[in-house]
């Protein structure tokens, strides 16, 4: 048992038991940041295995995607910010009962399976390879597909943003009320002396 | 040079520059307000002591691992990105194939701390404070990324002693000049300070750090330093050729360039207003990020 | 040895600043030795300044169970009796700063004991005991009354998104860079204000800044004085904006000179407006932010009017003043930075006033206008349906764009 075993061994204690953890919480905010911590386990795991691009990728992506998913959660839960406990899973018997037997089936498959056994040399220069391996020839296409799908998502937020159901966002649109079937909530925008603040 | 002495140098590195920042503050506050400035190199000190006299405080039902954690983790965070750096080259205490894709990593998680710094303390400011920032931390984030990779292309490397290594005939700044003045505004918004404090403004009662007080706060403010440093460290290298210069001993041209950048970076802080977070939103999506993506462009005409 | 270190620092206070005689607080930045904090959480005194409303004492006691120990109270001001500690109070005209020092060292070394709380160490709601925290009810979103409504759309089209949640809460009297003394309950959706009502309204002008326009009234008073109260009134609320711009040292620089105006200083607010230009307070106030519109500014009065474009001043009818070739400043626009502008200008002639006629007297009950709108009559609008829309930044910077007198008016108590 070495430095790197042991290390394993706790990146994957803190990657099943946190990922678990994100369904027993009581919080949006907490759940999202137990599943980030499991990617960042797992992806810990990736640089052990001498992946390190794909492994720090990995922490990096995750961060920002459930920085970004726990943010929405308390656009939605604001009072307070997804501290107030409540219930956060449905149909819960049978969830566990899949999961058990699917974790089950799964690690029966890994341990009875012959794994290929092809260490990687120690001077091995992975991140270059891992490029040539992915992209090939295509680098430069693929850089230019890439910034061109990052405006076109952006473009389309912003265009479908604009006008929502009960019409333009920042001019006529009456928000939802507060509680089921009340009235509108937040200013009516018909009224003068409410001068509109455009949001970006 | 043993991983003792780079572990010291490292740590010596960290407390240096962090108290360096604070007298810069100080001597820059009182240039500004036309005083003469109140002990300056002993200020920070004192200031830290009073800190640590005061009691920890406690809201009602907050987070408390997270609210506890959430400074020491920007610290360790902080920490790591100025392990990257190397002090010669010879002498790196985290030698990373894949430098710069962990310095993203410490940028995503920065912006995930201070969010949970903000929320954990169950209270409306520090909300506020951590999600105006979370709105202005990512996009910039963004940015800083393509300029860093634009500095990896001539090195044909992830890894910043390569990087370094490559700037021997020219530096980055002159070949790639937009990039620095992008990558500083990523020092301000990652220690949010000056034009990018959305985290911890007067605005909204000091947000992320209004409920906190005594040692926690304490290491909130020093990794906010450490955090200034971090960036500081990084641009020198990835920016200014690091240790590259002649006469001096590679480490001391290091910390010659990396204070001159905080000098810079103080000085943004104090000069500049702060415009409202949307207004800044859109600043940083229409005019920033296509800015930072005309740069990579033109580093990679350069590099071919 | 930390107590020794502890005790060099400056020291750090909170003010709270209360409604009648209560002095001028810009006076303790001139101090390098104070450091005034934006929450209370950070400071170890708590300095109540002048007279604190009755309604208020139960917000002052939250206040001051927020401050770490080791604390104390000081106040500043002429109100409090003669059971407070001789360490713990000041005359208004006295400079407290060498007070507040050997308090803070007392509180350091132990000598001072620290205050206890004075509000129990209770949760504001009662624990129901239901559910898991006692939160309540049980389900999933945290059952009643304490859960949030699920945020599925109010009508049956599915289309319709979720809905974003609500959050309301109150502002309360002593937060810096708020209006002295008014309550809002504010509803917002995120950082948004989505609706807000007044709970207490604001404090009226401070007696610091009326001294010489009463004075008027009733003696032969000089220009000059009525002149530089105005220029320091001007200059503290643009001291405002500027810390919400994120420019404290400015904003410190601008009341430091509040104070040498009051004191008969020379002083020069051409560097303070430069300073402020290059750092980009423009680009931070966004056009049309705050904008009122014509009627409103007419019936606001005042420097409000006057930056909307009207030239009306009551000054225009004093024969001291247009001796001196008066006339009145206005600006084009009446958004926020025109009002800001609006108190730039109106300062700086102020003081080219002062330096042309330093010695001109003024006759008992001479025609003068305050640097706000003193005789004018309650207006319709109110300051809640400018709020609605706006972020919070943005808020607190038009709320700040208005003098309090405005304010006063703008944001009454509703009677039921």
């Amino acid at each position: 048992m070495n430095v790197t075993d042991i290390a394993f061994w706790i990146f994957a204690a803190i990657a099943v038991v946190s990922g678990w953890r994100v369904f027993c919480t009581d919080s949006m905010v907490r759940a999202s940041f137990l599943l980030m911590l499991s990617f960042i386990a797992v992806g810990l795991i990736m640089v052990l295995l001498n992946a390190p691009y794909l492994g720090i990728a990995t922490v990096f992506m995750m961060a920002v995607e459930m920085m970004v998913m726990a943010l929405f959660m308390v656009m939605y839960m604001m009072n307070p910010a997804g501290l107030n406990p409540m219930m956060m899973v449905h149909q819960h018997r049978f969830s566990i009962a899949a999961g058990v037997f699917l974790f089950a089936a799964l690690a029966g498959l890994i341990i009875v399976t012959r794994f290929a056994s092809n260490p990687v040399a120690p001077g091995t220069e992975v991140v270059a390879g891992l490029g040539k391996e992915l992209l090939g020839d295509s680098m430069l296409i693929f850089e230019t597909a890439g910034v061109t799908l990052l405006a076109t998502m952006v473009a389309s937020v912003i265009l479908s943003s604009r006008s929502g159901r009960f019409g333009a966002a920042d001019t006529g649109s009456v928000p939802p009320p507060l509680e089921p079937g009340g009235e509108p909530a937040g200013r009516q925008p018909e009224q003068g002396g409410g001068h509109a603040h455009h949001h970006h | 040079m043993t991983t003792i002495a780079l572990t010291a140098a490292w740590v010596a590195f960290l407390l240096g520059m962090a108290w360096y920042v604070a007298v810069l503050d100080g001597l820059w506050a009182a240039a500004r307000e036309g005083r003469s400035p109140r002990a300056p190199l002993a200020n920070p000190l004192y200031r830290c002591a009073t800190m640590l006299r005061h009691q920890s405080n406690l809201t009602e039902a907050p987070d408390l691992l997270n609210w506890r954690l959430a400074p020491a983790l920007y610290a360790g965070l902080a920490g790591t990105g100025v392990a990257l750096v190397p002090f010669s080259s010879t002498n790196v205490l985290a030698d990373l194939d894949v430098g710069i894709v962990w310095w993203g990593a410490i940028e995503a998680l920065t912006v995930v701390i201070v969010f949970l710094h903000g929320w954990s303390a169950n209270s409306q400011f520090g909300l506020i404070g951590a999600y105006r920032y979370v709105a202005i931390g990512l996009p910039v984030m963004l940015i800083s990324m393509f300029v860093l990779i634009a500095t990896a292309l001539p090195a044909e490397s992830l890894a910043i002693p390569k990087i370094i290594e490559s700037q021997r005939g020219f530096w980055n700044v002159i070949r790639q000049p937009v990039g620095l003045p992008l990558f500083l505004l990523l020092g301000l918004s990652l220690s949010f300070r000056g034009p990018f404090n959305y985290a911890d403004s007067a605005d909204v009662a000091g947000g992320t750090a209004a409920e906190v007080s005594g040692a926690p706060r304490l290491v909130w403010e020093f990794a906010r330093l450490a955090m200034l440093t971090a960036v500081a460290a990084v641009a020198a290298s990835v920016f200014l050729g690091g240790y590259l210069g002649p006469w001096f001993p590679g480490p001391m041209w290091l910390v010659l360039k990396t204070a001159a950048v905080l000098l810079v970076l103080v000085g943004l802080s104090h000069q500049l207003a702060r415009i409202s977070p949307s207004r800044m939103m859109t600043l940083i999506w229409t005019v920033l990020l296509p800015l930072s993506f005309l740069h990579l462009v033109w580093a990679g005409v350069l590099a071919l | 040895m930390l107590e020794r270190l502890a005790a060099r620092a400056p020291v750090p206070v909170f003010v709270a600043m209360g409604r009648d005689r209560a002095p001028a607080v810009e006076r303790l930045l001139q101090s390098a030795d104070i450091d005034v904090t934006a929450t209370p959480r950070h400071a170890s005194i708590l300095l109540v300044a002048g007279r604190v409303r009755d309604s208020d004492q139960a917000y002052l006691d939250r206040i001051h169970d927020q401050l770490p120990h080791p604390r104390a109270t000081f106040w500043w001001g002429d109100e409090q009796g003669d059971d407070v500690d001789e360490a713990q109070r000041a005359a208004s005209f006295d400079d407290p700063v060498i007070s507040l020092r050997a308090l803070y060292r007392n509180l350091i070394s132990g000598a001072h004991a620290s205050e206890t709380h004075r509000l129990a160490d209770e949760p504001p709601a009662p624990w129901r005991g239901k559910g898991d925290h006692g939160q309540g009810g049980e389900g999933m979103m945290g059952g009643v009354p304490y859960g949030r409504m699920m945020p599925m759309p109010p009508t049956p089209d599915i289309r319709d998104g979720l809905a974003l949640d609500v959050y309301t809460t109150q502002i309360g009297p002593f937060m810096p860079y708020w209006p002295a003394g008014l309550v809002l309950e504010v509803t917002f959706q995120g950082d948004v204000i989505q609706s807000a009502e007044v709970v207490h309204p604001p404090y009226p002008p401070r007696d610091v800044d009326r001294v010489p326009f009463d004075r008027l009234l009733h003696e032969t008073t000089a220009l000059a004085q009525v002149e530089r109260a105005r220029a320091a009134h001007h200059l503290v609320c643009i001291a405002r904006v500027l810390s919400l711009v994120g420019l404290p040292t400015l904003s410190r620089r601008a009341q430091i000179l509040a104070v040498r105006v009051r004191a008969n200083e020379r002083v020069a607010i051409e560097p303070l407006r430069k300073a402020a230009a290059r750092a980009g307070l423009r680009a931070a106030l966004a056009p049309g932010l705050g904008r009122i519109d014509d009627r409103l500014a007419r019936e606001l009065g005042g420097p409000a009017q006057r930056a909307a474009g009207d030239a009306i001043d009551d000054r225009s009818d004093n024969p001291t003043y247009t001796r001196l070739d008066f006339t009145p400043v206005t600006q084009t626009k009446s958004d926020c930075r025109a009002r800001l502008a609006q108190w730039f200008n109106e300062a700086e002639q102020a003081l080219a006033l002062v330096s042309a006629a330093p010695d001109a007297m003024m006759d008992q009950g001479a025609l003068v206008e305050a640097p706000w709108a003193l005789r004018a009559p309650p207006i319709d609008y109110r300051v809640t349906e400018l709020l609605p829309g706006l972020e919070w930044s943005e808020a607190l910077l038009v709320l700040n764009s208005f003098d309090s007198a405005a304010l006063c008016r703008m944001a009454p108590l509703e009677v039921p």
